[in-house]
């Protein structure tokens, strides 16, 4: 051994100070989403000036109201990122969740407790089944959730037969109207469940043995695995968690609309993906949360409000949604451990 | 033409990978018409120098020519195109082609072919039969044995007529007939002219058929010996370079019962079978060259790889077989080998890097203390002097002996009595290693057994109460304590068992 051979740490030449300064000023963005609090901030004050007449209650519950759906919508899909995959069945599962929310009073003729039940274990236990095959086989769960996404849909819509104009009952629908109330509070109860499901979310990531474990799956398979966490259940609790919850967030989303549709689901793929990504978390890494995933929903929507009250098309607001996450993406998608994989 | 020295000539060639000085002063000179071995332990720099012939790797310093022509190969095809011809010791076929095609794998242009059908048939025929036997040219290459498809690669070299040969353990999975026969062309081309470098890990292929032998020991060409004066004690004392160094030595202690037991467990379908034992407080040492099961070994001790064969461990209560899961109940720890891919969670912090599998331990009502986890941390940082900056920093900001220090102390919170460490002081600094070794001193003498796979030598001899050398994924030795010697285990590498006397 020679004494050369020692101090790699001197090999590595000193960064200047501007290098220095902008690794800073990315780590401290990867800490806490400081940037998408500012972003959020910033659409609404121009959102205000632009267009005073906003700042009515109805029209912020409105916003919140849709903030709400997407951000449920991601809700799942923030788990399986942050393992380092994608959800790709999401549209299906939202699908089901509002067929079975539509056709409580009429083809069920259940409770709407018990359809809320049935989405659940449905979607659920498709994602059990695909968080399983996935890690058993090590198989893209790209692939997987795309087949099983439109074989979900498909079936969907054979149980529909044809039949789209069936709407879920009052009960539902005054959980997510903006008319609606929560414990006398002038806001409908959507808002408060997403809030609280944040805090849920907060705390299983932060503060338990499970949401720890779940982050260091994400981080590094082939290390957890080795420090005897269980990646097999980790795996098919998060795709069947994504799975549960992108059905609720069916039935919240045909409540709101009171009625549903084919192609309900579809925007929701793009979007709670979007939400996820401009939020910051990051695909396999320990930047990530569902708090992060409330901001980047919050930012998309008072984005496509500003959009549309300007007057411009569907059209140009997917290309302005497009360059949005390319930017976000650039500024803080890239690390190294996406290689480590399998 | 007479003041330049003909064939592959190599001077004070160094090469440097990051901090890792690979070579550092490497000669050879490789004679027309000879057959020449290069010798030398793990990671002595044997590789890094044929990958400079072959064209691989570009040296940073040193010249490399070839019959007094400086060589500057960009690319192994550019190697190849002067006559360098590279075996190396992976088998690297194309399954689904045919023999034939793959005996002219990478001869072609891209549109042109050199040679007729025909004429390729008869060359590939003519060369495969004289070192593999017959092989019908049309069966698809992964039909073949390991023996046959090695014999293809040698093939492939051949057919193309080279200058230089270079055969970097190309004998390794050779079967004894074919090897014979590939040496006997070896002679046949050597007497026509070619120049061959052979590298082996075996001392009695070596002393066979080299006409010289060069050793490397730590990136430098340390002597070269004709074939009339070799010695094996001598070119193990060269590849060791020891000369009977003061070494701070573990001191024999008795040993207490058995509490990890290995029963026929097997690494390779056709390998002997390994029985093992392991006893409290025992420190117990594999060691082999890269790739000859040790890895394997320690990998079926930890329960993280299966295969044929039981290993379980003895409680008081009965005997219980050891799988990935239940090792923590076991009382058994594995701390893997490759720290970056198989160990840390870089982005996550010291802290918790630490406390990942025992974070039951810190759990209050279902949610975790951190409190807990930051006591229980600075325990260990303490006793194993850890220097860090703060606790939640990620573990990315430690230097390599201090994440080994945190994942060292990851598998002591889970109060193991079995340690399997795979290479633990790999990459890490003198200072940290020494600490390690104090620690591991201080473990085995409470009673824990310690079972470390390790590529330094000296280590081993320093550490171990005894120390199993692997060899074609079997145990070759087993060299007990008053017997460990660098000069024993090195020659124990290459299948020497008489050990050395100095």
């Amino acid at each position: 051994m020679t004494s050369d051979t020692l101090s790699p740490a001197e090999a590595s030449h000193a960064p200047t100070a501007r290098q220095e300064a902008w690794t800073r000023f990315r780590a401290w963005v990867f800490e806490v989403p400081a940037l998408q609090v500012l972003v959020v901030l910033a659409l609404a004050a121009w959102l205000v000036v632009t267009i005073p007449a906003i700042a009515n209650p109805r029209s912020v519950t409105s916003i919140l109201v849709i903030t709400s759906l997407l951000a449920l919508a991601a809700m799942g899909q923030t788990l399986v990122v942050i393992l380092g995959g994608l959800d790709l069945a999401a549209p299906g599962y939202i699908l089901f969740g509002a067929f079975m929310a539509a056709n409580v009073a009429g083809k069920l003729a259940v409770p709407a407790v018990v359809a809320a039940l049935i989405t659940v274990l449905v979607c659920g236990g498709i994602g059990a089944l695909i968080g399983w095959i996935c890690h058993r086989f090590a198989v893209q769960p790209l692939v997987v959730t795309l087949g099983t996404g439109a074989a979900l849909t498909g079936a969907t819509l054979f149980l529909a037969d044809g039949d789209y104009s069936s709407a879920p009952p009052q009960a539902l629908r005054s959980l997510a109207s903006l008319r609606g109330t929560t414990f006398g509070m002038p806001f409908p109860p959507i808002i408060l469940i997403v809030l609280l499901c944040g805090v849920g979310m907060w705390i299983f990531l932060n503060r338990t043995a499970a949401g720890r474990r779940f982050h260091a799956t994400g981080v590094n398979f082939r290390a957890a695995r080795l420090t005897r966490i269980r990646t097999s259940a980790v795996w098919t609790l998060v795709f069947a968690a994504s799975g549960a919850l992108a059905g609720i967030a069916g039935i919240f989303i045909a409540s709101y609309g009171s009625g549903w549709s084919q192609t309900i689901g579809e925007p929701y793929l793009f979007s709670g993906l979007a939400a996820v990504l401009v939020g910051g978390t990051i695909f396999g890494s320990i930047r990530g949360s569902y708090t992060r995933t409330l901001l980047g929903a919050l930012t998309l929507t008072l984005l496509s409000t500003i959009i549309v009250s300007n007057g411009l098309s569907e059209a140009q607001s997917r290309i302005i949604f497009g360059i949005i996450i390319l930017a976000v993406v650039s500024l803080y998608g890239r690390e190294r451990h996406v290689r480590d994989r399998f | 033409m007479n003041n330049q020295p003909s064939g592959l000539v190599l001077a004070g060639v160094s090469k440097r990978f990051g901090a890792t000085r690979a070579l550092i002063d490497g000669d050879l000179h490789l004679r027309p018409g000879e057959i020449h071995t290069l010798l030398g332990e793990n990671g002595s720099g044997k590789s890094t120098l044929v990958k400079i012939m072959g064209g691989v790797h570009r040296p940073d310093s040193g010249t490399v020519t070839l019959d007094g022509v400086p060589v500057t190969s960009r690319s192994p095809r550019a190697a190849m195109d002067l006559g360098i011809a590279t075996v190396f010791q992976e088998v690297l076929t194309a399954g689904s082609q045919s023999v034939l095609e793959n005996v002219w794998l990478g001869s072609h242009g891209t549109f042109r072919r050199r040679l007729g059908r025909a004429a390729q048939r008869s060359i590939a025929q003519d060369v495969l039969t004289r070192i593999a036997g017959a092989i019908p040219l049309d069966l698809p290459a992964g039909q073949l044995s390991l023996s046959e498809r090695q014999a293809l690669c040698i093939a492939r070299a051949l057919v193309r007529k080279p200058k230089v040969l270079i055969l970097d353990e190309s004998t390794a999975s050779l079967d004894v007939s074919s090897r014979d026969r590939l040496f006997v062309e070896m002679r046949r081309l050597a007497a026509e002219g070619t120049a061959i470098l052979f590298i082996s890990h075996r001392m009695d292929e070596v002393s066979e058929i080299s006409d010289r032998v060069t050793v490397l020991r730590s990136g430098r060409s340390v002597s070269t010996m004709e074939r009339s004066d070799l010695s094996i004690n001598r070119l193990i004392a060269d590849m060791t370079g020891s000369s009977g160094h003061a070494e701070t030595r573990r001191q024999p202690h008795d040993a207490g019962d058995t509490i990890l037991q290995g029963a026929a467990v097997r690494l390779a379908p056709a390998s002997t079978p390994i029985d093992f034992e392991l006893r409290a407080g025992e420190i117990v040492g594999l060691a082999g060259l890269e790739g000859h099961g040790q890895d394997q070994f320690i990998k079926r001790l930890a329960g993280v790889a299966g295969g044929p064969g039981s290993v379980v461990r003895l409680l008081p209560e009965g005997a219980a077989e050891l799988t990935e899961r239940n090792g923590d109940a076991l009382g058994v720890a594995y701390l893997p080998r490759e720290r970056r891919g198989e160990s840390l969670f870089e982005s996550m912090s010291i802290r918790e890097n630490f406390a990942l599998p025992t974070l039951g331990k810190d759990r209050r009502g279902g949610l975790l203390d951190t409190r807990s986890m930051a006591r229980r941390f600075d325990a260990f940082a303490r006793s194993l002097s850890l220097r860090f900056g703060a606790a939640h920093d990620a573990i990315s900001t430690l230097s390599g002996g201090n994440q080994q220090k945190v994942l060292l102390a990851r598998w002591l919170a889970t109060d193991p009595k079995v340690l399997l460490l795979n290479d633990p002081t790999r990459g890490v600094d003198i200072g940290t290693k020494r600490e390690i070794y104090a620690i591991l001193h201080l473990l085995s003498a409470e009673g824990m057994s310690v079972v470390i796979l390790s590529s330094e030598v000296d280590e081993l001899v320093d550490l171990a109460d005894r120390v199993l050398i692997f060899r074609d994924q079997s145990v070759f030795a087993q060299i007990p304590h008053f017997e460990l010697s660098t000069e024993s285990i090195v020659a124990a590498y290459f299948g020497q068992k008489s050990e050395v006397h100095t």
